[in-house]
This record gives C-alpha cells, sequence and structure tokens, in this order.
C-alpha cells in the first residue's frame, strides 16, 4: 500500500472508480434527501389528486438513485477484481496487522492535533480506510439489502426482488423494523458524509498530500519528499 | 363416517339451485376462476365434513366474534354444515367436564384426522399457571390435542404471533403457537389479525375442506390469498398518498376530504393484509375507511413498534427507547458542531505553524 | 357443616354437595364456577374464577397514552369498544382533557350501537342455546 512514496504523482483511481464516487456522491445525496421526505413527507398539497403525482415523484427518485446506487456497487465490485491494487481498499481491512492499528492510531492523534504532521499515504489513510469499508462498503450493503426487500413489498410476490431480499423482512422482524433501520442507516451515512466533506477538504489543505483533485484526476501528488 | 356437506345442506332444506348458487359465491371469494364451482361442489357432495376443534388459550374471543359475522360464508353455514365444529367454548352448548370430555373423544374418534384451530396462545411461566382449562395448563390441553391433529390453524394475531399479552415485558411469557416447545410437528398456517377479517376466516376453512390441503402460503405461513399484499397497496386512499395529499391533524380539512392517513401514523404500508379489499361487516367498510389510520394488528409485534399514531416510530434496542429522527438530527447538528470547532482549531495551528516556519 | 376462611378473609359454606363448571362455556375468556349445595338444593356458597391472566396492566405500564385505549380493548373481544371509549376516558381524566359535544355523541352513538349489535349476538350466538 505505501511504498515508495516521493514527491512524484501516482496514478491511484482509475476512471471507473472515480466516476463510481461521483455517481455515488451523487446518489446518496438524492437517496438521503427523498428518504427523508419518504418518511416525513412534505406539507400536504391542496386540490384534486388527480392533478399532482409528488409523493411518486419523491418515491421514484429514490427508487431511480437506488437503482444507480446498487447498479454502482455492483460495479464496484467487478472493478475491484479487474482494476489496480488501490480499487480493491474498500473490500479489505488489514486488521491483522499491527502496522495498520499502529498508523491508525497515528491518524487519530493528527486529527487530536497531537502529531506534527500526518504520513503519506498513497491510498486511504488508516482512519479513512476503517470508515469506508464500514460505512460504505458494509453500510452500504446493507442500505442495499433493506432497501431492496422494502421495495420488494410493492413490486410484489413472486418479483425478482422479493425473491432476492424478501426473506430479510421475517428475519429482521416486521416490515416496520425494516423501515426503521433503513432510517436509522440513512442518519449514519448522512453523518459519515458531513464527516467525510470536512476531513477531504481540510486534508487538502493542511495534509502532505492531494485529496480532492485524485479523485477528480485520478493522480495522487505530495507536496513534500520526506518519507 | 359423518355426513358430507352437501348431504347436511340438503337435510337443512337448501335447494341444489341455492347449494351451487353457494359454491360460485365461495369460488368467488376464495378468489378463484368460476371453472372451480363445480370442484368445491364437488367435493362438498363428496366429502365428510371434517371435524374442528377450536380451543382458546390466552385470548380475548375476538376471532369467534369476528368469525360469526362471516356473510360469505355465512359463519352458521360453516359452523353447521362444512365443518363439524365439536368443541368451541364460545360457542358450544356444553359446558364444564361434559366439554372436556368432547375433546378426549374427538382426540380418541378422529385420530390423526380433525383439524385443530387454536384461538389465543399458551403463556408458558409459571408451567402454564396464567391460563387453566378444566383444572389444567392451557399449555397441556394444546399440546395433546396437536398430538393427535391433521394440521393447525393459528386464528389471529395471538396464536400467529403473541399478540397484547405477547407486548413488552409479555408478563406471562405467552408464545405463539409454531413456537410453543414440545409441540407436535404439524403443518400450521396463520391467519393474523385482531381479529382476523370473518370472511378470510370462513375462506380459509372452505378452501382446505374443498381442496383438502392448505392453500398457499407465504414465507410465514400465512394464506397468500389474503396476505400477499399490504393494506396500502390496495388501500382506497393512496392516490392521495401519491398525489402528497395528507391528513395533518384529525380535525383539519384534509381528514374531512379523506387524505392519506400516512402522517398520522397510519400502518398500512407495513401491514400485510386484506382489510382494504374484504373490507369488513360484508365489505361496509374498514379502519381506514371510517377515518383512523391502520394500526397494523396483523403484524408480528404489532404493539411494540412504536406508538400508533407516529410514521417514524421509536426504536427499542439495548433498552433504550429512541427516535431516529431525534437522534440523526442531533448527530448530524453535533458533528457539524465539531467540524466547525475543529476548523477553527486547525485554522489557529496553521497560522502558529506559519508563524514558527517565518522566525 | 364445615366453614373455611378464605386467603382474602371470607368465610365459605363448605357444606353439601359440590359441583364445580369449567370451563364456562360461550362467555368471553376462561372462568370456573364452584358451588355448594345442600340437601334442599339450595346454594350455600358460590365460587367464580377467572382462570387465565394477560397482564394487560403491567404491559400497559410506560406506552403512550393515546395508544392505551387498544390494549385496553384487548380485555375482552365481545364488548371491546366499550373498554376503548371507557380507557379513552380514563386519559382524558388523567390528562384534564374537555371534549366537545359532539365528540360525546359520536362516542354515544357508538355504545348504542354496540348495545344493539352485542345483544343480537348474545342473543342468537351465545344465550339461545340456555
Amino acid at each position: 500500500m505505501q511504498r515508495e512514496i516521493n514527491s512524484g504523482a501516482v496514478y491511484v483511481y482509475e476512471a471507473p472508480v472515480r466516476i463510481w464516487h461521483w455517481v455515488n456522491a451523487l446518489s446518496i445525496t438524492l437517496l438521503a434527501i427523498t428518504g427523508y421526505l419518504v418518511a416525513s413527507p412534505l406539507p400536504s398539497m391542496s386540490g384534486e389528486a388527480s392533478d399532482h403525482f409528488l409523493m411518486g415523484y419523491i418515491r421514484f427518485v429514490h427508487f431511480a438513485a437506488a437503482y444507480i446506487f446498487a447498479v454502482g456497487f455492483l460495479g464496484r465490485i467487478y472493478w475491484a477484481l479487474v482494476g489496480n491494487e488501490h480499487a480493491r481498499q474498500l473490500f479489505k481491512l488489514p486488521v491483522h496487522r499491527l502496522k495498520f492499528w499502529r498508523e491508525l492510531l497515528h491518524e487519530v492523534r493528527w486529527y487530536a492535533f497531537l502529531e506534527k504532521e500526518p504520513k503519506k499515504y498513497v491510498g486511504h489513510n488508516p482512519l479513512a480506510h476503517l470508515f469506508m469499508v464500514v460505512i460504505i462498503t458494509v453500510g452500504g450493503f446493507c442500505m442495499l439489502l433493506t432497501g431492496f426487500a422494502l421495495y420488494a413489498e410493492q413490486v410484489g410476490q413472486g418479483s425478482w426482488q422479493d425473491t432476492l431480499f424478501g426473506w430479510l423482512i421475517p428475519l429482521v422482524g416486521q416490515s416496520q423494523d425494516v423501515r426503521l433501520w433503513h432510517h436509522w442507516g440513512m442518519w449514519v451515512i448522512v453523518v459519515f458524509v458531513m464527516l467525510h466533506v470536512y476531513v477531504a477538504i481540510r486534508e487538502d489543505i493542511v495534509s502532505r498530500q492531494s485529496i480532492i483533485s485524485t479523485m477528480v484526476s485520478g493522480w495522487r501528488t505530495f507536496k513534500d519528499d520526506r518519507p | 363416517m359423518t355426513e358430507t356437506f352437501y348431504e347436511v345442506m340438503r337435510r337443512q332444506g337448501i335447494t341444489r339451485r341455492s347449494f351451487l348458487k353457494y359454491c360460485s359465491l365461495t369460488a368467488s371469494a376464495l378468489g378463484l376462476g368460476p371453472a372451480f364451482a363445480p370442484t368445491i361442489a364437488e367435493a362438498m357432495e363428496t366429502k365428510p365434513r371434517i371435524p374442528v376443534l377450536w380451543l382458546h388459550g390466552l385470548e380475548c374471543t375476538c376471532c369467534s366474534e369476528s368469525f360469526i359475522r362471516s356473510a360469505h360464508p355465512l359463519a352458521k353455514d360453516v359452523v353447521l354444515s362444512m365443518i363439524s365444529l365439536d368443541y368451541d367454548d364460545t360457542i358450544m352448548a356444553a359446558a364444564g367436564h361434559e366439554a372436556e370430555a368432547i375433546i378426549e373423544e374427538i382426540i380418541e374418534k378422529y385420530d390423526g384426522n380433525y383439524i385443530l384451530a387454536v384461538e389465543g396462545n399458551p403463556p408458558l411461566d409459571e408451567d402454564g399457571m396464567y391460563c387453566i382449562i378444566g383444572g389444567k395448563p392451557f399449555v397441556e390441553q394444546l399440546k395433546k390435542a396437536a398430538e393427535h391433529c391433521k394440521a393447525i390453524i393459528s386464528w389471529g394475531s395471538c396464536a400467529s404471533w403473541g399478540c397484547v399479552q405477547a407486548a413488552r415485558p409479555n408478563p406471562t411469557r405467552a408464545t405463539p403457537i409454531h413456537k410453543v416447545p414440545g409441540l407436535a410437528k404439524k403443518p400450521i398456517i396463520k391467519v393474523p389479525g385482531c381479529p382476523p377479517i370473518a370472511e378470510v376466516m370462513t375462506a380459509v376453512i372452505t378452501y382446505i375442506l374443498t381442496f383438502d390441503r392448505f392453500p398457499q402460503l407465504d414465507r410465514q405461513g400465512r394464506p397468500l390469498m389474503f396476505y400477499s399484499q399490504r393494506i396500502h397497496d390496495k388501500c382506497y386512499r393512496r392516490p392521495h398518498f401519491d398525489a402528497g395529499q395528507f391528513v395533518e391533524h384529525w380535525d383539519d380539512e384534509a381528514a374531512r376530504k379523506g387524505y392519506c392517513l400516512y402522517k398520522m401514523g397510519c400502518k398500512g404500508p407495513t401491514t400485510y393484509n386484506a382489510c382494504s379489499t374484504v373490507r369488513w361487516n360484508g365489505g361496509l367498510s374498514f379502519p381506514i375507511q371510517a377515518g383512523h389510520g391502520c394500526i397494523g394488528c396483523s403484524e408480528d409485534g404489532f404493539w411494540d413498534k412504536g406508538s400508533f399514531y407516529d410514521r417514524v416510530t421509536d426504536t427499542h434496542q439495548f433498552g433504550i427507547e429512541a427516535n431516529a429522527d431525534e437522534v440523526g438530527l442531533v448527530a448530524a447538528g453535533t458533528v457539524g458542531a465539531a467540524a466547525a470547532a475543529h476548523l477553527a482549531v486547525t485554522a489557529i495551528k496553521q497560522a502558529q505553524n506559519k508563524g514558527e516556519q517565518d522566525q | 357443616m364445615s366453614m373455611i376462611q378464605t386467603p382474602n378473609g371470607f368465610s365459605l359454606d363448605d357444606s353439601g354437595k359440590r359441583v364445580v363448571v369449567d370451563p364456562v362455556t360461550r362467555i368471553e375468556g376462561h372462568m370456573r364456577c364452584e358451588v355448594n349445595v345442600d340437601e334442599n338444593n339450595i346454594i350455600r356458597n358460590a365460587v367464580s374464577t377467572g382462570t387465565m391472566w394477560r397482564g394487560l396492566e403491567v404491559i400497559l405500564r410506560g406506552r403512550d397514552p393515546r395508544d392505551a385505549w387498544a390494549f385496553t380493548q384487548r380485555i375482552c373481544g365481545v364488548c371491546t369498544g366499550t373498554h376503548a371509549l371507557t380507557s379513552v376516558r380514563a386519559v382524558e381524566d388523567a390528562l384534564n382533557i374537555q371534549i366537545p359535544e359532539n365528540a360525546n355523541s359520536i362516542r354515544n352513538i357508538m355504545q348504542l350501537a354496540l348495545q344493539a349489535h352485542d345483544h343480537l349476538v348474545h342473543f342468537y350466538h351465545l344465550h339461545a342455546l340456555d
């Protein structure tokens, strides 16, 4: 992960990974907003029911964004198999390596202003790595499972959604339970996104490497030559 | 051998014409095509009435009360012509030890051939002492009857899920039928609801008699023909939901106009039942039509899923009661504030570093 | 003649022939009736026991008061509405809520409708056999 690091630029995120990131950003934003509005709808519309389809549109956006998120998720798994080494980072966590935990602690201390400067990483730093795997990979997967199980309810018995995901509802309890966990998941992801955006901007400025531009161009650049 | 349904009906003075009409009505009530009317007629003409033991555990008798209000078919037709309801302590004539003797007799006479219908459920705490029938715990009676029956019908949410007596903290450890330890492994059909719709109950019985098997069941053992869709899917107020027209208060204009009750905590979107299609009291109405949200009475553990009047209900996990939206907003606010504070400290540190470098 | 003291401080005449009816049918729930009859067929003592307990009072504790009616309603499936209406009234009393005249009328209509239908059920389904 962290071989010869120098000020020379490294090509980290290949095009499919970058596209996936930004598509994900968009779909998660839409999913969170529309999901919240499905749980707590906008003020009531007046007039004839046949003149409006507000809730229908909100739900449509939610489902469409969910399909994009799901296809992206599958595509990302495929790219983890065929892409470069960094494309696999989101799918494995080196918890058995002492070095991972030591660097994780260092990163935490850096954020707590206890370290003078951060280490340099070609891929994600250990703290980011941990959060990405837990929230995006595992969390995203849980949201897909619960989301499709709920979607299966309206598509109906015997649909492929029901066959693939319908079993989840009796496993969790009942429909309302699945809704609640899906809703909690939304808040977890919202909080993560806030942290992610703040830290990405901050690190882009104060750390020793590029962050935001890397997710645009794919190239990681470093601000100094020290190890 | 007991009489066939047809013989019993003829004996009661029902004409052949009425009998055939009844068969087609039943076929349509079951959602079967017209081709099935002769099948039902044939079954009724040739098959003997099935003996049914209807036991009551911890319950409120609302299932029986619902059952006797069935219009298609009429409860009396079911009780008097279709099944041989040998024991049901709500509507049987005998009482006391005479009643108890009937159970013994049925178990002996129709060993492996009777249907056990259970309304309510057994409490398991204190060796089942919270429900005593004829001086013995109900759970013992249930186990014995289940041992020799052909199949079990779990009437209502009590027998299917546990219902109100199993709501937190479940003081008597009331346990739904399929979870009773040591119960003989028999096919179980769940007909949940508190109570289930009368027509659903009678239709399930009719189906079992006609085809001599259970109707198709879903993952949780409920008949698909009545429990495959949510109240929400067939609700007559659904267009208001899609349009975004909601009742916000019980006495607002939207409530008078009959808008969607989603915001008032209606559990229609999470409840599998046939209320919005079959309706109640002979198709007259159902809760949402009367202006109150669905409370989700046919769902597992519906008593413990937060208030009947909340949309985003509270979560009870690890002994904590919390609302996702309240916690989420506080968490997002805290994280936002923390990020701002962190940013401020970062800026100060950066400035200090700069100062040190400049010197 | 033998007198026995119950744990609740009642004295019972336990003489004569003992008749036990358990279960009592065509009622909601489960009930046991015991009587002692003397040589002139006169009941000397009578004891009735509800033989089931679900603990609804325990379950209701700590619930949203708006939901209480639904729990209370499950006391009995024969006279459900009465329990619900009474529970709602109890909650209103506790919270000092004054209800409008129309609400009161609606509740009276509900109660009377329930009474009318309960008479039919009770007569044709439950009582007629006696």
